[in-house]
């Protein structure tokens, strides 16, 4: 069936030649760097922003005579620049190129793409310039200016576009999950982003519809945009690099499938014990607790996979970084589900333990693949090796341990903070003074992952500007160095 | 309060077909035998440019073991 589909394809198209990965490398090349740079650049700025908001949290005064980096300003700036500047720009080059791969068909009119890159990022740049002068609104997750909003949607779908356009012009008959999970965010992510923007801030609906709607926009952004991307990313990358197949592929086809259909209902956990009825909250419950099945059907997956090549993860760099990311979607997905238990959330709820939570599932789940994939993806773009394996080892151990001890950190202040507030004993001043040595921690575990950062900014530029040798033709970098 | 009305009808419209997507996607899908032959299907991310059971990236200086067994 596969073969007569290609077949088909072929006459159709009137292509006989074989396109080589190679190829499509190329073809992808200046839209993937572009992509890539600013969203190496975002991450620097948006690791700025985290820092002086975690520093004020325990250091009220710092920089507390500059109203540009006010808390609520420097904690929304970060918030955005880490979404919509270095988690959209780094999903868009990884899951274009991803796509492009496995449909076997170049990119095509790269130069639209990359212009289509440069609109979004000006518009980013306007929204967090925007907050960072006070023009922000009070919509957590759409802080940025409402005029600067359209710019963005028109330019994701200049974008998003691209996915579809490598889809439908595949030479391959069979499907991989991967490119149902880039599909899937593709069509997702402006759905919600258009919606949220309309009834929200546009024509905006009335009470609590609009929280609803909020959390309905913010968890998706992370469960149907980030995660399919970083999922699709892992499914690919793992049995790419360690050369076998998934460990059961028809399970991944079903995680697909599931997490299509619970997750959209989701987010409403975030308003448990909220003014809104009851059971849209229980919905909200049910449909996070199914979230399960998806997540153990990855799990069992990308495990099972990488356990018994456990030495091949350990040399790869790529794999180092994705499989840290894999283990970590499956214990921050688990947690989630139990905190949208109703038991479980009225500890956590309006404490530090949710942040640690976001950052457990965007920081150690998605950015980790992301690092990850870039560093496979980036040698095959630009035929160079990456200069310095000691700056990826800096990168990792940083990164990985930082953000290992900020979860932690938050999950452990987090829960003390939820029990002493529903103690009515405990005067709230108290709860929040004890909050104290947890939240400098994160500042130090912040520190921690900030030189991983600045190593890997160096190491993307260097890699970029500098003279490298190319080592070998053909797309097996970064090996061939041990034969040599 | 009536352009509320209709914005919110063209969105619940805008919401059934976007669900109808969905629900053609996996119609497609299960027609167009995307869940046959499953075993094929998880080898199409190797070809002949990066084949099956070769490793593809690793640290410069760390050998697979099995090669320096044979060496």
């Amino acid at each position: 069936m596969d073969t007569t589909a290609d077949t088909e394809l072929n006459k159709s198209e009137g292509v006989t030649e074989r396109v080589t990965l190679s190829k499509i490398d190329q073809s992808m090349k200046w839209a993937g760097i572009f992509f890539v740079a600013s969203s190496v650049v975002w991450l620097m700025i948006g690791t700025i922003f985290a820092l002086i908001a975690s520093i004020k949290l325990h250091n009220p005064n710092f920089l507390a005579s500059l109203e540009f980096f006010t808390f609520g300003r420097s904690r929304s700036a970060h918030l955005n620049a880490m979404i919509f500047g270095w988690a959209n720009n780094a999903a868009f080059a990884v899951a274009l190129w991803i796509m492009a791969r496995l449909c076997k068909s170049a990119v095509r009119h790269g130069g639209l793409l990359l212009i289509a890159g440069i609109v979004w990022n000006i518009g980013v740049t306007i929204g967090v310039f925007g907050i960072l002068t006070g023009g922000l609104t009070s919509v957590e997750w759409l802080e940025m200016p409402v005029a600067v909003t359209p710019i963005l949607a028109l330019a994701y779908i200049m974008i998003g576009v691209w996915s579809v356009v490598a889809f439908v012009h595949r030479q391959t008959g069979h499907v991989y999950v991967s490119q149902w999970y880039v599909l899937g965010g593709t069509f997702w992510f402006p759905w919600l982003y258009v919606i949220a923007l309309v009834m929200i801030l546009m024509v905006p609906a009335r009470g609590v519809v609009q929280p609803i709607t909020n959390w309905w926009f913010a968890h998706n952004v992370l469960g149907l945009w980030l995660t399919p991307i970083g999922l699709a990313a892992a499914y690919y990358m793992i049995p790419k690099v360690i050369g076998k197949p998934i460990y059961s592929y028809y399970l991944s086809l079903m995680g697909f499938w599931t997490l299509a259909l619970f997750y959209n209902w989701a987010g409403i956990h975030h308003l448990i014990g909220g003014p809104i009825p009851i059971w849209l909250q229980t919905a909200g419950s049910v449909a996070s607790v199914m979230m399960t099945i998806p997540v153990i059907v990855t799990g069992i997956n990308h495990h099972m996979t990488a356990v018994g090549n456990a030495s091949a993860v350990w040399r790869s760099p790529t794999l180092r970084f994705v499989v840290f990311g894999a283990i970590s979607y499956t214990l921050t997905s688990l947690i989630g589900s139990a905190m949208a238990l109703r038991e479980v959330n009225e500890v956590t709820h309006f404490t530090h333990f949710t942040v640690g939570h976001a950052h457990h599932g965007v920081y150690a789940f998605f950015t980790m693949i992301m690092f990850g994939s870039i560093y496979f993806m980036m040698p095959r773009l630009l035929h160079k090796e990456w200069p310095s394996a000691n700056l990826i080892y800096i990168h990792f151990w940083t990164t990985a341990l930082g953000i290992t001890g900020y979860v932690v950190a938050l999950t452990i202040g987090g829960w003390i903070q939820g029990i002493q507030m529903n103690n009515p004993e405990i005067a709230f001043l108290d709860v929040v003074q004890n909050t104290v040595p947890w939240l400098t921690a994160r500042t130090i575990f912040g520190v921690c992952i900030t030189i991983g950062h600045i190593a890997f900014f160096i190491h993307f530029f260097w890699m970029l500007i500098g003279k490298t040798q190319p080592l070998n033709e053909g797309p097996t970098l970064l090996q061939r160095e041990s034969d040599a | 309060m009536e352009s509320w009305d209709i914005i919110i009808t063209l969105l619940i419209i805008a919401g059934f077909l976007f669900f109808l997507s969905a629900i053609i996607a996996l119609y497609w899908a299960a027609k167009n035998g995307q869940f046959e032959s499953i075993e094929k299907g998880a080898r199409v991310v190797f070809d002949e440019d990066e084949p099956e059971g070769v490793e593809m990236d690793a640290f410069p200086q760390s050998k697979p073991k099995k090669q320096k067994n044979h060496s």
